[in-house]
């Protein structure tokens, strides 16, 4: 049996944790996000508003199906919460846009989600 | 009893003479507090906690394995079995992780308490206090002892470094990672699940509905308790065959539970909800006009709420009359229909994108329904908002479209499994049903409050609905002046939603959402002014998106390219006066469904006039 | 009375212990046998740890399998490798132990201080166990077993590790412990055994067999042990014979003589004498006869 020393046990701890919760934080790209076709989403980057309305759009590019664009907004430390979505269809609606007001100081981010027969784009135009 | 005390008494003495642990358990302590200080704004934020109570999770994790390590480089094991009370002090050692982890809870729950108490002086009533509490016992103490638990049964089975590595893999599979990442099915995850089986968010009338700990999570607590329970004692005890054996059945008999409880912990999945954004009524399939061309009236329910999950079934019997026998019913996708009966007799129906399709066999009679759902956002385990606008139950599709324009008054009579807490548009007769005459029936459970017509959450503030209100008149005003029309909604009554979250209204009812911070034109303009069939040129011009590029490959698949520069260059080149007048002229004359061939021709007239 | 009959201990296949039988009275009982013989095994199933796979044990005419918990009052074990609570002082330790063994709590502080002078650690009593050094660390060992006055001891190889006066002083407490009870004392050091048993038990390979006293084991060399001054080409040549088996050896520089003893069935050598045999040379030729 290997035997690990109570020193090296809480360095791995410790580091396993502090991993952790940076892996948790991390995000990607752009603060428009477009979701092409087959994929089930793609997520913009984080934008900070410093309060006032700001548009969220949701456009279709090509393909079939429903298309969502989710705003988010992103806490560090904790889960990111959904706060509004709208939807598009490449039938006869491909286009929507809503204007929410962002509140607080936090960032804000967009999600494109849907069938993944469909190709838009989600947008936060502050 | 005594033994077990002084168990815990020596448990104790050690554990304190080890200060790693200590050291180790309050700086964790501190970290989950000072790192996210500034999300803390309200009690009802402690779900979103998650990551770190994932972390201190694999603490504990780690904190069993040590346990387990310490017990075979000291050679415990073979110097207690032999002992009289060895059963005793295997017992004391649970209690003893218990209590380890109970005060670390205790202190951390009270810290996170103080810190909002005194810290940020949120105050908060005791019923809140409850709620908080008995959440955080099941979500966050019971799953720290269980995994001390399970940390020291792993070591014990894989008593060398790769424990460790397998401890991580388990705590990527039994946390609420799993629930995020689904890498083993959320309906197993969440019965394997040692911590948060809802993670993502409830949306409810309460704040804390996330919060209010279901019968679900007391079987799927029980069932981990039993599993762990008999792994420790099966590892550790001094047992005759018969008590192994006796232990080795019932873990096979509780590992059945998932398969046979019916309450499950897991409360919401966001991969199999509707989407939050199915805000009006939508459909692709064509409505035909002798489809719809029928009356419904004499609806009879009989509702069951479950309180497992978003679960809601129903069964209606509605009296139709119609022209033809081939009808279009508007129902929501999320409502699955169980079956459909015409005078007791089943009938073929096909149910998709929002419509039920079906043949009567006669143009006179009663339709029995029978609906269940567990996607339909506005239901949440305690509370649901059932509104007359939406289409959650079967209604003329040309009233799901414009409830405002196309509403009729038709007769309800409903049986609600649980009427406590259901405030409605009805009336409630003293046999306990729900009765009268509306446009549809709205029914809604939770903690509303009532004042000058308005019915809303208790959370929220009359001013504030005021203020929404007054932004969706001027919303309509602007509309009005736009498209040069004089709608009303007289909004007799207003109601306010929270998990309906779009404005609509009736010819007597408003259902507005109680977030005031969006800006819904678009919205009302589709919902209230609309009136179904294809307005979606309409709709691009009347926003301004017709060159958008969007717009420009959705016109693409329907037109030739011909027309579609013709739209956009004639668009372009009228003046903003023009293109008002036209507006407001395809709304006067065809309210909105106007085709590309007579915007082309209303086009070049426009321009012609100069 | 320790009554063994047809005990048996299988690990999956091998076996470990094979229909043992013998029967013990009050007294030193050495376990004498190579490493992996089987030692542990039976110490361990005669301290409850391990379930026979077959036969039974009776202790002053108790059955293991029907009277488990009493039997475990009524032994003291000390295991080869002693478990103890290093966090715990001596006195804590002791006091832990007593209470898991049922001795009554008014009882206990008074017993462990006699206990403690018995083992020579009253002025270590409230000592950290992770302090001590490894003799005393047996000792706590021995006073853990002790404590409740049973009627079995059984302590498996406590000598391994001590140095010459700890193992002095753990073969008299031994001999002491040994008036009123049972005392099954596991080796392979063949000195412990000369020291401190009345009795032994041989064992090899699981098959245990026992010799009513020290002589009958130094008896089996009778005959077959032989004394030799041999030059180095004569020594050489016996240590290559496989019919020859050299137990001791000690060598004179000046004249390139080595004296030694050989184990052999003939007389090695034309000037090798007869020896008396000791113990060690005893349990070598029940080793190779066996």
């Amino acid at each position: 049996m290997e035997r690990i020393t109570g020193k090296t046990f809480c360095y791995v701890s410790i580091f396993l944790i502090v991993l952790l919760l940076f892996s948790i934080t991390t995000f990607a790209a752009t603060s428009s996000a477009t979701k092409k076709v087959g994929d089930s989403s793609a997520t913009g980057s984080v934008i900070y508003a410093t309060g006032g309305y700001a548009e969220l759009r949701a456009d279709v590019n090509g393909g079939t199906g429903t298309g969502y664009a989710e705003l988010w907004e992103s806490k560090s430390w904790w889960p990111d919460e959904e706060l509004y979505d709208i939807n598009v269809n490449a039938s006869n609606k491909p286009a929507a846009n809503i204007d929410y007001y962002l509140t607080r100081n936090n960032g804000y981010y967009v999600k494109a989600t849907g069938d993944t027969s469909i190709n838009h784009t989600a947008k936060l135009i502050d | 009893m005594i033994i077990l005390l002084s168990i815990l008494k020596y448990e104790i003495k050690q554990f304190l003479r080890r200060p790693i642990w200590i050291v180790l358990f309050i700086v964790s302590i501190i970290f989950c507090i000072v790192l996210p200080r500034e999300n803390f704004t309200d009690i009802y934020d402690l779900p979103s906690m998650v990551y770190f109570v994932m972390c201190i999770n694999l603490l504990y994790l780690f904190y069993g394995a040590e346990e387990a390590r310490f017990e075979q480089r000291n050679y415990l094991d073979e110097q207690v079995r032999n002992l009289p009370y060895q059963n005793k002090y295997r017992l004391g050692k649970l209690l003893y992780w218990s209590l380890i982890s109970f005060t670390y809870y205790l202190i951390f729950f009270v810290s996170i308490l103080s810190y909002y108490l005194f810290y940020l002086q949120v105050g908060f009533a005791l019923s809140t206090f409850q709620t908080t509490f008995v959440y955080t016992f099941f979500i966050w103490f019971i799953p720290f002892f269980f995994s001390t638990i399970i940390g020291y049964i792993l070591y014990s089975l894989l008593p060398n470094i790769s424990c460790y590595l397998l401890i991580i893999i388990v705590w990527f599979l039994i946390m609420p990672y799993n629930s995020m990442l689904g890498f083993i099915p959320t309906s197993l995850g969440a019965w394997l699940i040692n911590g948060d089986p809802n993670i993502t968010k409830v949306i409810s009338v309460y704040d804390m509905e996330i919060m209010k700990v279901n019968r679900g999570y007391y079987v799927q607590r029980s069932f981990m308790l039993i599993i762990l329970v008999c792994l420790y004692t099966l590892l550790t005890f001094n047992l005759k065959k018969v008590g192994r054996y006796s232990l080795v059945l019932l873990l096979l008999f509780s590992l059945c539970i998932p398969y046979f409880s019916p309450f499950v912990p897991q409360i919401n999945n966001r991969q199999t909800n509707s989407n939050i954004g199915q805000k009006n009524f939508f459909t692709e399939t064509v409505l035909l006009e002798k489809a719809t061309d029928y009356t419904l009236n004499n609806y009879i329910f009989d509702i069951n709420h479950h309180y497992s999950k978003h679960n809601l079934s129903y069964k209606v019997k509605i009296n139709v009359s119609a022209d033809n026998s081939d009808i279009q019913l508007a129902l929501l996708d999320d409502f699955k229909v169980k079956d459909i009966k015409f005078n007791n007799k089943n009938v073929t129906y096909i149910h998709q994108d929002n419509i039920i399709a079906l043949s009567l066999p006669e143009l006179h009679g009663e339709i029995t329904l029978t609906a269940e759902t567990e996607t339909y956002d506005a239901i949440a385990p305690t509370s649901y908002e059932l509104i007359a606008t939406t289409p959650w139950y079967p209604m003329n599709p040309k009233e799901a479209l414009n409830p405002y324009k196309n509403g009729n008054v038709e007769s309800y009579q409903i049986n609600l499994s649980e009427l406590s807490s259901v405030t409605t548009n009805l009336e409630i007769a003293n046999d306990q049903k729900l009765q009268g005459e509306a446009y549809g029936p709205t029914i809604l459970k939770g903690n509303y409050k009532e004042k000058d017509n308005y019915l809303y959450p208790y959370s929220v503030e009359i001013e504030e609905i005021q203020i929404n209100k007054e932004r969706v008149f001027n919303e309509i005003e602007n509309i009005n002046d736009r498209l040069a029309a004089n709608l009303a909604p007289s909004c007799e009554s207003v109601i306010v939603t929270t998990l309906y979250p779009a404005f609509s209204a009736n010819p007597s009812e408003c259902y507005l959402y109680k977030n005031e911070d969006i800006n819904q034109s678009n919205n009302i303009f589709t919902n209230v002014y609309l009136n179904g069939g294809d307005t979606s040129l309409f709709e691009a011009i009347f926003n301004n998106v017709i060159e958008h590029e969007s717009w420009q490959n959705y016109l693409k698949r329907e037109y030739d390219e011909e027309t579609i520069t013709r739209i956009t260059s004639y668009y372009k080149r009228l003046s903003e006066e023009q293109r008002t007048q036209l507006i407001q002229k395809w709304y006067k004359e065809m309210e909105g469904t106007v085709s590309a061939e007579q915007m082309i021709q209303d086009m070049e007239d426009k321009y012609a006039e100069g | 009375m320790l009554k063994v009959n047809q005990l048996s201990k299988k690990f999956k296949r091998r076996i470990a212990l094979d229909e043992t039988n013998f029967i013990l009275e009050n007294g030193t009982i050495g376990l004498l046998g190579p490493n992996g013989a089987g030692k542990t095994t039976l110490l361990r199933i005669l301290a409850t740890y391990y379930e026979p796979t077959s036969g039974s044990i009776k202790l002053n005419g108790k059955d293991y399998l029907k009277n488990r918990e009493i039997i475990r009052q009524m032994i003291g074990y000390m295991p080869q490798n002693i478990g103890l609570f290093p966090q715990l002082k001596v006195k804590e330790f002791l006091s832990y132990i007593g209470l898991m063994r049922g001795i009554e709590r008014n009882d206990l502080s008074g017993q462990i201080d006699k206990i403690l002078q018995e083992v020579n650690l009253d002025n270590k009593s409230n000592v950290k166990i992770t302090s001590l050094s490894g003799g005393m660390k047996q000792r706590v060992g021995i006073a853990q077993a002790i404590m409740h006055d049973p009627q079995l001891l059984l302590v498996d190889e406590p000598t391994a590790g001590l140095d010459p006066e700890e193992r002095m002083r753990f073969r008299n407490l031994i001999k002491k412990l040994a008036q009123n009870r049972i005392v099954v004392f596991s080796t392979h050091i063949t000195e412990d055994i000369a020291m401190t048993c009345d009795k032994v038990l041989l064992i090899k390979k699981g098959i245990v067999s026992k010799c009513e006293n020290i002589h009958d084991v130094t008896n089996l060399a009778s005959g077959k042990v032989w004394s030799l001054a041999a030059d180095i080409e004569a020594y050489n040549r016996i240590a290559a014979d496989s019919r020859a088996f050299i137990s001791q050896v000690s060598e004179q520089n000046e004249d390139q003589i080595v004296n030694c003893r050989i184990i052999a069935e003939e007389q090695p050598h034309p000037s090798a004498k007869q020896a008396f045999p000791n113990l060690e040379e005893g349990y070598m030729v029940w080793l190779q006869g066996n």
